[in-house]
């Protein structure tokens, strides 16, 4: 079974680093970015299932990235779990299309249960309904 | 041209600043870790937003943006509705990580190009210090900054953490201003002190301003006496303020008090300095508003004693002309005190101040070299506000001698009136001596005095030679030289 794919792009190192291991643990498979341009760069490359998108970034923050997404009728499809200290009101005055929002800083059990939500849609196997 | 300023909305720092700092400037911000630097650059930011400036926040420590936010959020300042449209926190951590300070500078020069701050705070010097290659790099990338912050128009601080294994001094002499933040703790308490070592294009007031961070933020408390280096006052050419005890207006020569003059009270516990200004302030009127500052009783006990002598101070609590400020004398920071009382003096307009317990501002000094030119800078700052202000403290004996170290005192008041208890055979009696009143022909006799229905009842001289025991008549009288004479 090929396990789901998760695009974590946060510019905040470390905050990348304990997701990717985090949700690696877990069983997916992780890809970092840093910001979104970056992001753009490794969805060229890589299929993912879900992506975590922190909202301020340098360079290309997480609205601009997720409006660029809109756009592409493929990356559309992917779910957005947006990770920000800011408001989900804030976040949504910025861009509309998100699927979950956790305020920052989290604890991991309420990211896992998030990703859970959105890719497994009930089940607890990341590798089900692989990509 | 004169360059514009930019106000840094921290109170009391743009005093230090003489106008804040100015726009387009690189400034260094520096301290021990817990030092306030992260607070101090936030407050810099979300005031500029409330002006409706932007700013950018590029962090480079490990903390991370959300956790800061936490932090901030029971600070008043802190508006998180501002971010991110006027204030965008970014992490350029991994960019220094993996591009080094080339890479550092492509983010700040986007960010700046993209964003528009005129704000920039870089948070986290030495990490981009200790990136560099050698220190030629280092200041090439300060020079990058400078030109930045000059061709868009940016105002820059750079927060860095000072320590003896990663001091970065180089670029002191390269940007344009340099603020230290440092605890002080020469005794078992600590204070936090801002100290500007450096800052291009103006005066600014130099050596260390005591600052605290509380609920509202930073706020910086200039030494007072180095905002009284060049007073200025117009002559109170109105009439003196009976001083609510017929007896001592008439030992004056004027009727009172001159008005705007400052006047020191010294004795004993128990001796009647408080009730004494009780009967002063007694004569508080919306001509004439009045403060009790007050260290040693809480403001109520003050009113209640005073209610025992007749005296009704919490009717002119309830009309308002009278108003009460208690600071309990453990651990208090000196010019935040004396920035306190000058600043309620002044919404108020008291022109009736009492200081119930000098003792409190000398207990509140890391420096007790400073007490004198503290207390004399307020005195000054009081007359200029028009104020007339009795001071008490208590002596270190019965005889009415100044405790050390202010026995310098006496010469920074324009009045001086001093308290003693003396035994004569089984009675122990209360006598008041004036040893200074300017610009006035006083009687500088020993009078007795009583507590009476109204307060302290000043009576006629007395010669305690007749009784015996007590003062001797040839024993000087003048500012802590006054000898209790034992059998």
């Amino acid at each position: 079974m090929k396990p789901k794919t998760i695009l974590v792009v946060d510019d905040e190192f470390y905050t990348a680093e304990i997701l990717t291991f985090v949700l690696e643990g877990h069983g997916y498979r992780v890809l970092g970015a840093f910001n979104g341009r970056d992001a753009l760069e490794k969805l060229k490359l890589t299929p993912v299932d879900l992506i975590i998108l922190d909202v301020m970034m340098p360079i290309m923050n997480g609205a601009e990235l997720a409006r660029l997404l809109a756009e592409d009728e493929a990356l559309s499809l992917i779910p957005l779990l947006v990770a920000s200290a800011l408001s989900e009101s804030t976040v949504r005055e910025m861009f509309e299309r998100f699927n979950g929002y956790l305020r920052k800083p989290f604890l991991m059990d309420a990211v896992i249960a998030q990703v859970r939500l959105l890719l497994e849609a009930g089940g607890s196997d990341p590798t089900d309904n692989p990509a | 041209m004169e360059r514009i300023r930019l106000p840094s909305g921290v109170p009391g720092l743009d005093t230090v600043l003489k106008g804040g700092f100015y726009e387009s400037g690189v400034y260094i911000i520096q301290g021990q870790p817990g030092a306030g630097k992260t607070i101090l650059a936030n407050q810099i930011c979300f005031a500029h937003a409330a002006r409706g400036g932007k700013a950018a926040y590029v962090t480079l420590l490990t903390e991370s943006i959300p956790r800061m936010f936490e932090n901030l959020s029971t600070l008043a300042f802190f508006d998180p509705t501002r971010s991110p449209d006027q204030i965008y926190y970014v992490s350029a951590f991994h960019v220094l990580e993996s591009g080094g300070l080339q890479g550092l500078v492509h983010l700040l020069r986007g960010e700046i190009k993209n964003r528009n701050p005129t704000v920039l705070v870089l948070d986290g010097m030495v990490s981009a210090a200790e990136k560099a290659k050698d220190g030629l790099e280092f200041r090439k990338f300060i020079h990058e900054l400078q030109g930045y912050a000059s061709l868009l128009n940016c105002t820059i601080f750079l927060i860095g953490t000072t320590s003896k294994e990663s001091s970065v001094q180089v670029e002191h002499t390269m940007v344009e201003g340099v603020i230290d933040l440092a605890d002080v703790s020469p005794q078992t308490e600590s204070q936090r002190h801002l100290h500007v070592t450096k800052f291009r294009g103006a005066g600014f007031i130099g050596g260390r301003h005591a600052f605290t961070i509380t609920n509202r933020g930073a706020e910086i408390f200039p030494r007072l006496e180095s905002l009284m280096s060049a007073p200025t006052f117009k002559a109170d050419t109105r009439a003196p303020l009976s001083t609510g005890i017929a007896g001592l207006d008439q030992i004056t020569g004027i009727g009172g008090l001159r008005s705007s003059s400052s006047t020191l009270v010294v004795g004993p516990g128990g001796a009647g300095k408080t009730t004494l200004g009780a009967q002063f302030l007694s004569g508080c009127s919306a001509d004439e508003p009045g403060l009790l500052f007050g260290f040693n009783e809480p403001p109520e006990e003050v009113l209640r004693n005073a209610a025992a002598h007749g005296l009704d101070l919490s009717g002119l609590v309830d009309d308002g002309v009278l108003q009460t400020h208690w600071r309990p004398s453990v651990e208090n920071i000196l010019d935040e005190l004396g920035h306190r009382l000058l600043r309620i003096v002044e919404s108020h307009g008291a022109r009736r101040v009492f200081v119930d317990g000098l003792n409190g501002f000398v207990a509140s000094t890391v420096f007790p070299q400073r007490i004198d030119r503290f207390i004399a800078a307020l005195a000054l700052e009081l007359r200029r506000l028009g104020a007339t202000s009795i001071f008490s403290i208590e002596s270190r004996d019965a005889s009415g001698h100044l405790p050390s170290p202010v026995t310098r005192l006496p010469s920074l008041f324009d009045n001086f009136i001093i308290l003693r208890t003396v035994e004569t055979g089984p009675r122990i009696r209360k006598l008041l001596s004036v040893t200074k009143m300017r610009g006035c022909k006083f009687d500088d006799s020993l009078h007795e005095y009583r507590f009476g229905n109204a307060g302290i009842d000043v009576g006629a001289v007395i010669d305690l030679d007749e009784g015996g025991q007590g003062l001797h008549p040839q024993d000087p009288l003048g500012p802590g030289h006054a000898e209790v004479r034992r059998p």
